[in-house]
């Protein structure tokens, strides 16, 4: 029994690492974190396995786990442990806007967490105001508010005039 | 943050687009263990059990209480009501090695070869070690504990510089195998290890390919692995596989040097153990040390200690410097005195549970970086009185110690 039930385990994280970990990089804008934020997910996915595979929708379960892990335990593990071992620099894609990419990067990041929490809920997951309260244990119209009030904080950090000095 | 150039606009569809173009950003190889991630979560269910099983048993007690006190005659025998079974993180002592101080860390291997790991497992006391590296491979990590509760297993990290390639060994006894499989609880991944693709022997003994390894039987019932980094369901590349055939030929056993470290912390309280230890021996960072500290149950808290010499600037000392700040849940900081020299102090609180984190930048030579996390240690109030309990010895390694916790 137990041995199934680790191999669908596997099977599962196995198919659905990269996009897990994608959506962890839109929210720690960092991919280091982002592996420790799904590592995170995916134990305590494992913790709870056999009552969570029988769920309807097994993918929202473990966004709503990563989400929660992500505003709940960011000062928990992967902003306080120190890792000795040195961290490979990011790559960027040929072809990509490496200005953009840093820009968007760099207004996600002024965007308070549980505010770009949900922007990437709705805009990057594509879940609606419900799904979107159900994934981060708030009411729908609280998910309002908060896209309302990230997007303008987005707005407001990629003005030049909001953010001083422009190279343009 | 100002943009680099221009006007962004940002709509709902701007902003579905260009949040598409981010995660579509080229990743780094993913730094992830699906063995890792299922032996803690296996190591969750059984606190969660325990928790569990010393509710029950404290309802039981009352209840038998009652019935003892109320309900049975003053003359019917009372049972002993049995204990509940204890962690199985019997093989981690609670306190370090007597050995004698001054020896430095041993990654590469100088102490006397065994035949087979010694007992019992201590992350402060590394026991297994390369022989041989590849040219470039520039820190070594041990790391340990996370399993030893549950697998007798072993585990020297070693990141390498340009490839992104980290290398692992693991070993493991008391393994169970038949003519297809290998079990040895975990060892770099939970349960039956297919023995379908030999590789050449390693010492006359049997080897064999895993999809990111090379595993062998280095003494009956006994096997190691060592591995590369491997994407989740992914393979390594002949190359690779010829470095681990290498690698592994090296792998040797010692009779554990003891890790000595540059300080030592009083009034830790019993029951609370060294959870895992980290160390950088060698290569751009000279002696940084960290020293993770938790209750043998596995529950109730931890304490995260990391210090390096104040001069050094290399990308430990970022990493430190990136933990240390506000922000998010954290308030705003306050400065402290440690041993006359100036620190931070943050703290957090989300949902009733309690949070400390204290950085300073130079006390007698060192930097130091301190998170609390969870109950409180017993006896220390604060960070500030953790801090203010770490003795520094100096940076002269003859004077540092193999027992940090006094």
């Amino acid at each position: 029994m137990s041995g199934r039930l680790d191999t669908e385990y596997v099977e599962y994280v196995t198919g659905r690492h990269a996009w897990l970990r994608r959506v962890a990089y839109l929210l720690c804008q960092d991919w280091h974190s982002a592996d420790d934020l799904v590592q995170l997910a995916f134990i305590r996915l494992f913790t709870h396995w056999a009552r969570a595979r029988r769920v309807d929708n097994l993918d929202a379960y473990v966004r709503m786990i990563l989400v929660r892990v992500f505003l709940g335990e960011r000062r928990k593990f992967w902003e306080t442990r120190v890792l000795l071992a040195p961290t490979p620099p990011e790559r960027v894609s040929a072809g990509i806007d490496r200005d953009a990419m840093m820009d968007v990067r760099h207004a996600l990041l002024a965007v308070p967490p549980r505010q770009r929490a949900t922007l990437v809920l709705r805009y990057y997951c594509d879940l609606d105001v419900e799904a979107a309260a159900a994934a981060l244990g708030c009411s729908a119209g609280t998910v309002k508010s908060q896209t309302a009030r990230g997007l303008a904080a987005m707005r407001r950090a990629l003005e030049p005039s909001a953010g001083g000095a422009d190279r343009g | 943050m100002s943009p680099r150039r221009g006007v962004r606009t940002v709509d709902e569809a701007s902003l579905r687009r260009t949040l598409d173009a981010l995660a579509g950003t080229e990743a780094p190889q993913a730094r992830f263990d699906i063995e890792y991630t299922m032996a803690r979560g296996r190591r969750n269910r059984r606190v969660r059990r325990t928790a569990l099983m010393s509710s029950a048993l404290a309802a039981g007690v009352a209840i038998a209480l009652v019935i003892v006190l109320v309900v049975v005659p003053r003359s019917a025998a009372v049972q002993n009501i049995p204990a509940v079974p204890g962690s199985a993180c019997a093989s981690v002592p609670s306190s370090a090695p007597t050995a004698s101080p001054g020896r430095t860390p041993d990654p590469l291997g100088t102490g006397a070869a065994l035949a087979v790991p010694p007992e019992p497992f201590s992350p402060l006391t590394p026991c297994v070690s390369f022989g041989w590296l590849p040219p470039g491979y520039t820190t070594g990590t041990l790391a340990g504990g996370d399993y030893a509760d549950a697998y007798r297993q072993y585990t020297m990290l070693f990141a390498a510089g340009q490839k992104n390639l980290q290398l692992y060994v693991n070993a493991a006894d008391a393994c169970t195998q038949t003519s297809t499989v290998v079990n040895c609880g975990w060892l770099g991944q939970i349960g039956d290890i297919a023995l379908s693709h030999p590789a050449p022997a390693l010492g006359g003994r049997a080897a064999y390919w895993t999809a990111c390894g090379l595993l062998w039987e280095y003494a009956p019932s006994s096997w190691a692995l060592v591995r590369a980094s491997c994407s989740p369901g992914g393979s390594v590349s002949a190359s690779v596989r010829s470095t681990l055939l290498r690698v592994a030929a090296g792998v040797r056993f010692t009779d554990g040097s003891p890790m000595v470290f540059p300080f030592w912390l009083k009034g830790i309280p019993s029951g609370w153990q060294v959870s895992s230890t980290q160390f950088v021996p060698s290569g751009g960072v000279r002696d940084a040390v960290n020293l993770a500290l938790g209750p043998a149950s596995g529950s109730g808290g931890s304490a995260d200690i990391t210090v390096i010499p104040a001069s050094d600037s290399t990308a430990v000392r970022n990493n430190i410097d990136v933990a240390c700040g506000g922000g998010g849940a954290w308030g705003p900081g306050q400065t402290v005195s440690v041993d006359g020299s100036p620190a931070t102090v943050w703290t957090a609180d989300i949902a009733g549970d309690h949070a400390e984190k204290l950085c300073a930048g130079d006390v007698h030579g060192y930097a130091i970086w301190i998170s609390l996390d969870g109950q409180r240690v017993a006896g220390f109030s604060s960070v500030t009185d953790l801090a203010r309990a770490l003795h520094l010895l100096g940076t002269d390694p003859a004077g540092w110690t193999a027992n940090p916790l006094r």
